[in-house]
C-alpha cells in the first residue's frame, strides 16, 4: 500500500495549527469543534441548509486545497460513522410529531450519509469517483484503504480524502445508554478532516504505508496483533511516535519489543468520535512538517469496545 | 393583510433558515424565486409544507404554484382568498 498525503485541513475541538499550544480537553463531557468562519469558503446562501457536520466537512475539503492554485480533484472519498445525524433526528422527529404528514424536505434530503461527499462534488464540479464509507469506528480507515487502492489504479489522479462526524445531544444520550460502563465517561468529540492525496511523492509530507483494521478483538488479542505487526511489517524496530486512541491503561498494557520514544494520547485533544483516527493522521502530518527528524508514526485506534486499527505513516519529505 | 404579510415574512425566514435576512429586507412584491430572494425548488417544497402546516391550505392544482409563490404578496392573497371563500 502506498498513498502520499500532501495537505490537510481539520476542524476539531483542538487547535491543531499550534502544536505547542495543544490543550487537553478538561472535563469528562461533550466537546464540540472550534468552528471556523465558514463565509471564507461558503456563502450564507450555501450554508443555510447545511447542518454542522456538512459545513465542517465541506469547509475542511475546500480549505485543504491550495488557496492560490486549487488542485484539480479527480475523486472524492469520504468517511463518516453516523453521517448527517442531526438532520436524521430532525426528520424522524417530524415523522413522529406530525404523524407522517407535513414533512419538511430539507432534513430528509440532507440526512443521507453521502451528503458531505456530494456537496463537495457539486461545489468543486468533480464528476469522478465519489464514495462514502460508513463502517462505525473503522470508517476513516476503510476510506483510507479505498483511497490507496483507487490511487494505485489511477496514479495520475488527485483525490480528496476525508471524514466528518458531528456530536449532538441525541448522540450523547445514545452513547450513555448503549456503551458499557467503562466507556460512558469518555470525552466525546467531533470533527472533520480532509487530505489532498495521490501517488506523487514530490511535495508530499507523509506516506501512508499500511492500514490494518480489526473487529471483535479483545484487548489481549489486539496486543498480539500489534506485536505481530511490529515483527513483520515495521522496517525498524520501533516507530518514532505512537499516536494512540485507546484508554491509557490498555495502551500501557501493550507489550512492545522496545518502547517508542514518544507516545501521544490523541483523544485527550479531540475526544472520542467515529472518525477520530482522521484527526490523528492530520496531527501526524503537522508533526512531520514541524519535525523532519521523525521518520515513522504509528496511529493506533480503538472505537467502542471491539474495533481496532493501525495506520502506519512514514515521513515523505526526505 | 399587512399583519399577514409580516407574519409570512417571519415564517419564511424561519422555515427556510434565511438567517442573514431580516423581515424589513424583504419587499413583499419582489419575486421569491430567481432574482428576488433567490429561492430554489427545495424552498418551493418547504413553502408548500408551510402553507399546509400553518394555514391548513393545500394546493389543489400544482400548476397554480407558480402564481401563488411568486411573491409574499401573492402568497398572502392566496391565504386571504382561501380563508374567506
Amino acid at each position: 500500500m502506498k498513498l502520499f498525503l500532501h495537505r490537510s485541513s481539520c476542524i476539531s475541538p483542538a487547535n491543531t495549527d499550534l502544536l505547542n499550544e495543544l490543550k487537553r480537553l478538561e472535563s469528562k463531557d461533550s466537546h464540540y469543534a472550534i468552528e471556523p468562519d465558514y463565509s471564507e469558503y461558503l456563502s450564507p446562501g450555501m450554508t443555510r441548509r447545511m447542518s454542522r457536520v456538512i459545513k465542517m466537512g465541506v469547509y475542511s475539503a475546500l480549505a485543504c486545497r491550495d488557496k492560490n492554485q486549487p488542485e484539480t480533484i479527480d475523486a472524492i472519498i469520504t468517511a463518516t460513522g453516523f453521517g448527517c445525524f442531526d438532520d436524521s433526528v430532525k426528520f424522524l422527529t417530524q415523522i413522529i410529531k406530525n404523524d407522517e404528514n407535513l414533512l419538511s424536505p430539507t432534513p430528509f434530503i440532507q440526512s443521507t450519509h453521502n451528503t458531505v461527499g456530494a456537496q463537495i462534488a457539486l461545489l468543486i464540479q468533480c464528476q469522478g469517483y465519489n464514495n462514502t464509507h460508513v463502517h462505525g469506528g473503522l470508517s476513516f480507515e476503510n476510506a483510507l484503504i479505498d483511497a490507496a487502492i483507487y490511487s494505485t489504479e489511477n496514479p495520475s489522479q488527485t483525490l480528496l480524502l476525508g471524514a466528518s462526524d458531528e456530536l449532538t445531544d441525541t448522540f450523547t444520550d445514545l452513547w450513555k445508554n448503549t456503551q458499557p460502563n467503562k466507556n460512558k465517561d469518555m470525552n466525546l468529540g467531533e470533527g472533520a478532516v480532509f487530505f489532498i492525496c495521490n501517488q506523487n511523492k514530490t511535495g508530499s509530507v507523509c506516506e501512508v504505508s499500511n492500514v490494518k483494521t480489526f473487529i471483535n478483538l479483545e484487548p489481549e488479542e489486539f496486543s498480539n496483533a500489534l506485536r505481530e505487526y511490529f515483527a513483520n511489517s515495521l522496517n525498524v524496530s520501533t516507530p518514532d511516535i505512537i499516536l494512540f486512541g485507546l484508554p491509557k491503561k490498555e495502551y500501557e498494557s501493550l507489550t512492545f519489543e522496545s518502547m517508542p520514544a514518544e507516545s501521544i494520547s490523541y483523544k485527550e485533544y479531540c475526544g472520542e468520535y467515529y472518525t477520530a483516527s482522521g484527526f490523528a493522521v492530520h496531527l501526524s502530518l503537522n508533526l512531520l512538517k514541524a519535525r523532519p527528524d521523525v521518520k515513522q508514526i504509528l496511529v493506533i485506534n480503538k472505537y467502542g469496545s471491539h474495533q481496532y486499527s493501525i495506520i502506519h505513516l512514514k515521513n515523505a519529505q526526505n | 393583510m399587512e399583519d399577514l404579510i409580516e407574519k409570512l415574512k417571519l415564517q419564511i425566514i424561519d422555515q427556510l433558515n434565511l438567517a442573514e435576512v431580516k423581515p424589513e429586507d424583504i419587499d413583499p412584491g419582489q419575486p421569491l424565486f430567481g432574482d428576488g430572494l433567490g429561492l430554489d425548488s427545495i424552498d418551493a417544497l418547504e413553502l408548500i409544507v408551510l402553507l399546509e402546516k400553518e394555514y391548513g391550505l393545500k394546493l389543489d392544482k400544482p400548476s397554480d404554484g407558480k402564481q401563488i409563490f411568486h411573491s409574499i404578496n401573492s402568497m398572502a392573497e392566496f391565504i386571504r382568498s382561501q380563508k374567506t371563500s
